[in-house]
């Protein structure tokens, strides 16, 4: 299944908020501080809560979704209490709403839980089915969700996930779940193969190959293999991506949460990024991801309607606009293209800047 | 036979194959003129604002039957006029002009419907009438002198950042990117093949 829709009441930034979801690519823009990193972490907690509740109806066993919830919301926001996730305004006590849904032809899923900023956190599953169809419930993920962070973590990556779960770390739980993937084996043989259009730009740009020995990643160039800590920190970020998609991380009924892909990254690879993500999308894969960048978003967007002109699903993609209202309250807006976007901080900082250029240079000229 | 419009300090030149009138043509032009007759009456005040309308320079039909509204912005420096060189008036205006061209452009969409409704000019509404049901298309010819302080890959910048806020504002009218094209009319460059028969020449 994929993700379909999030709706967010009095939850961090959000006062009432609605996502609906494309199948492929979703990309938000907004300036910091407009909730876009939230979005997608809120997004990682509810893919993994639903995906670690394996048995819903039967909580023998298993662990109660509450507690799911509650361990990734914690160590995913690293609030001091998760009550604080609860948007406060006004007197009185406060609670979030938040609402994940999941569809395919078969029907719908839809996680709800409430938060109360005292902690009180309640939270269940529905399922819808077609009418021909018996209501069976079905789990609406089984891949794990891959967040890609701002950051890369192969500087870093070697015993990191032992000393997460041993001691407690300035890291958000995005950091230990992203390294523990990449700890994964390369995969062998045809699966691996399957991937080789997808690798070969990414490598291409890399310059070389990527492995993992001695716990540690290394990056195979023509003239032998260099640690990855030696490597630019925007060439590890490639790598990440690199490794993913060779231990099949990145596979089929999987989500990607990218947080800022081109930070560190020269936009000279923008094309390279926008083309990885559309390739992703296109192999199955749901991608959301955030980002302030000129040329990324112009990228996407140029593949996007390329692609619209040629006859592809108009709704296969989405460019969401978040900005924050007079009230502090944030407004969110739908288009299917970057430069249908009416909320978009990236084309109005870069129209001030020729604002600015402009004025002072005619009287040069 | 060829129409020629000056706008300015360019002069465009339709094929007989293209049908174009301009739009916002001063009463000391020969008739036409139909925004001057026609939607340019609904002024007034409102709330203590005045309210009135807007004009592009030249709406046309190409020979594929599309309407074409076209604005021309000509801020080239060796044009200057009045003292007041056109380049300083164009850097401090930037970021207005994909606004002011999208109000332009919904205000005469608004005055092409008053002509077909009042069949007035009749011979105007006689060639826009096949438009009907096709997709508008935008064109903004913005004339620019090349400035020595920028680099090509500057301006390429620069004018790539334009188009995309003019886009940006015509998203209520066509999300298509080639139904809004921005040109030089004073650069040697060619203009795409929906656009055959029009040309571009500086005057004087």
């Amino acid at each position: 299944m994929a993700l379909a829709r999030l709706t967010v009441q009095r939850f961090t930034a959000f006062e009432n908020a609605q996502f609906d979801f494309a199948g492929g690519v979703n990309a938000f823009v907004g300036v910091n501080g407009t909730g876009k990193s939230h979005v997608l972490k809120l997004l990682y907690v509810l893919h993994e809560t639903a995906r670690q509740h394996r048995n819903p109806r039967d909580a023998g066993g298993a662990e109660a979704v509450e507690v799911i919830l509650e361990r990734l919301l914690a160590e995913t926001f690293r609030p001091d209490a998760i009550g604080r996730l609860v948007r406060r305004t006004g007197k009185g006590q406060k609670t979030a709403h938040v609402e994940a849904s999941w569809r395919d032809e078969g029907g719908e899923s839809t996680l709800r839980f409430s938060l109360t900023h005292r902690g009180g956190l309640k939270a269940r599953w529905s399922n819808q089915s077609p009418a021909e169809q018996p209501a069976a419930f079905r789990m609406p993920v089984d891949q794990p969700a891959v967040f890609l962070p701002t950051r890369e973590v192969l500087s870093f990556f070697r015993g990191f996930v032992a000393l997460y779960d041993t001691y407690k770390v300035d890291f958000d739980r995005t950091y230990r779940d992203i390294c523990q993937l990449l700890a994964l084996p390369p995969l062998r043989g045809a699966r691996l193969a399957d991937r080789r259009a997808l690798l070969e730009p990414l490598e291409a740009a890399l310059g070389g190959t990527v492995s993992i020995a001695n716990g540690g990643f290394y990056v195979r160039l023509a003239d032998g293999d260099m640690e990855a800590s030696l490597v630019a920190e925007g060439l590890r970020k490639i790598a990440m991506l690199v490794y993913l998609v060779v231990n099949g991380s990145l596979a089929d009924r999987s989500m990607l949460l990218w947080d800022e892909p081109e930070a560190s990254i020269n936009p000279a690879l923008a094309s390279l990024l926008a083309e990885t993500a559309l390739t992703l999308a296109s192999q199955g894969i749901q991608v959301i991801l955030a980002t302030h960048d000129y040329a990324f978003a112009s990228e996407l967007s140029l593949r996007v309607e390329r692609a619209s002109e040629g006859g592809a699903d108009d709704d296969a993609h989405a460019f969401f606009g978040l900005q924050r209202a007079g009230d502090g309250r944030r407004e969110v807006e739908r288009a299917r293209f970057f430069t249908s976007l009416q909320t978009n901080p990236i084309l109005d900082a870069l129209a001030a800047l020729h604002d600015r250029e402009l004025a002072p240079a005619a009287a040069e000229d | 036979m060829a129409t020629n419009l000056d706008e300015q300090h360019v002069r465009l030149t339709f094929s007989n194959a293209w049908s174009a009138v301009k739009w916002d043509a001063p009463a000391s032009d020969p008739p036409p003129h139909p925004y001057r007759d026609g939607i340019e009456h609904l002024k007034g005040e409102l709330d203590g604002a005045s309210e009135s309308t807007k004009a592009v320079d030249v709406v046309a039909v190409s020979p594929a039957g599309c309407l074409y509204l076209i604005e021309l912005k000509d801020f080239r420096t060796d044009y200057a006029a009045g003292g007041v060189p056109r380049a300083l008036a164009f850097g401090t205006r930037w970021k207005d002009l994909p606004l002011e061209v999208a109000l332009k452009v919904r205000d005469t969409l608004a005055g092409v419907c008053g002509v077909l409704q009042r069949d007035s000019p009749a011979t105007i509404a006689e060639w826009i009438k096949p438009a009907l049901g096709k997709p508008v298309r935008v064109v903004a010819l913005i004339a620019q002198t090349k400035r020595a302080s920028e680099t090509a890959a500057k301006r390429t910048i620069r004018n790539d950042e334009l188009l995309k806020n003019l886009r940006r504002k015509l998203a209520w009218l066509t999300e298509n990117r080639r139904h809004v094209l921005m040109l030089d009319p004073g650069a040697s460059q060619s203009f795409p093949t929906d656009l055959d028969g029009l040309s571009a020449a500086s005057l004087p």
